[in-house]
């Protein structure tokens, strides 16, 4: 954290590489949750990269009292609502709703055999299309929490709502998705 | 169901404090329903936690700050771009000076009379404004001023274009 301000203290006083830094370090979360909100991958990257660089023009408005990365979900939250309110893209699939030339996403090496792998791969889709039915409200929260990572209370404060708002969104969530998922996995 | 039951949903929230998380807890050992709403779920959440995270390209750090590089670009030509148009409003005053000062300053003493007539009458300020415009724009007597602002308007067009050029997207 103290050396995440230094990293900001050095970008505010004109080194630019050293935003490389703060990038390295969210470009993963950042990415996958883009990706998991909107649906396609090439959009998602393109759309990161607009991220970080609204991030870096705004670094001047960054106030230390709060994380780096609560405030840098902030503006990919609310660029990617634009983006998705802009498309209209309520629903979408995860795989190939774009182009036929889209980018294809990779995906993180888990170290299993090929048989686990497919199985895993099958029920990985199946819920991955599944949080894609989900509504936006619902969709963050999930996307947050369980790809993310992220804490109740760094999702309250990026969606600017009460702790048991976002208790009740994930709860409501996981129920939806229980019954898309129900005799599906 | 019995009344410890309606704790299913707040344990599910992750909204009981110690004392009622222990009390549930004991109750779903003997309560087959809330036991298998909290299977359901959980089951629904490993499902959630084990969806793959995308690889993040190896030089996508490298396009940002490409980008962030790009933008400054922009910025300090569109700078570069204010400093020259002031330069060149500058040495056409100069150049107005140099060439031509008296007529100059009888234009604007003509202007400020001209202000003068409109404050103490609206038709002869109409009349004397037309007067000095009509003298102005007639052919054949293109004056310093429309010279010097043809000279900026072009200066300012070819910076533009160069402007242009220079931040054409790769």
């Amino acid at each position: 954290m103290c050396d995440e301000l230094k990293v900001i203290d050095k970008v505010l006083n004109g080194d630019v590489d050293a935003f490389g830094i703060l990038v390295k370090r969210y470009e993963k979360q950042i990415v996958n949750y883009i990706f998991r909100m909107i649906g396609d991958y090439q959009d998602a990257l393109e759309l990161s990269q607009e991220v970080f660089l609204k991030a870096y023009l705004a670094l001047k408005t960054y106030r230390s009292e709060y994380s780096f990365s609560t405030w840098l979900y902030k503006i990919a939250k609310n660029r990617t609502i634009d983006f998705i309110r802009k498309r209209k893209l309520n629903t979408v699939s995860i795989e190939g709703q774009g182009d036929e030339d889209s980018l294809k996403p990779q995906y993180e090496d888990t170290g299993l055999k090929p048989d686990e792998v497919y199985e895993k791969k099958r029920r990985a889709n199946l819920v991955e299309k599944a949080v894609q039915k989900l509504p936006l409200e619902y969709r963050e929260v999930i996307v947050m929490y369980h790809i993310d990572g992220l804490k109740y209370e760094e999702i309250a404060e990026i969606l600017d709502l009460p702790i048991g708002t976002v208790k009740n969104r994930i709860f409501r969530a996981r129920k939806i998705l229980k019954e898309i998922l129900e005799g599906e996995i | 169901m019995n009344r410890l039951c309606q704790l299913l949903e707040r344990y599910l929230k992750d909204d009981l404090n110690k004392e009622e998380k222990l009390l549930f807890e004991s109750h779903m050992v003997k309560c087959a329903h809330c036991r298998k709403e909290v299977e359901l779920l959980r089951e629904v959440d490993e499902y959630l936690n084990a969806i793959p995270k995308v690889k993040v390209p190896d030089n996508f750090s490298n396009i940002v700050l490409e980008k962030i590089h790009q933008h400054k670009k922009v910025v300090a030509g569109w700078y570069l771009y204010g400093a020259f148009a002031f330069l060149s409003f500058v040495a056409a005053l100069f150049a107005i000076a140099a060439v031509g000062v008296n007529s100059f300053v009888n234009n604007f003493v003509f202007l400020g009379k001209s202000l003068y007539n409109f404050a103490s009458s609206v038709l002869t300020a109409v009349v004397t404004l037309s007067g000095s415009l009509y003298n102005a724009l007639t052919p054949g007597k293109v004056n310093g001023i429309v010279l010097t602002m043809a000279f900026v308007i072009i200066f300012l067009v070819f910076l533009k274009s160069i402007k242009l050029f220079s931040s054409v997207e790769r």
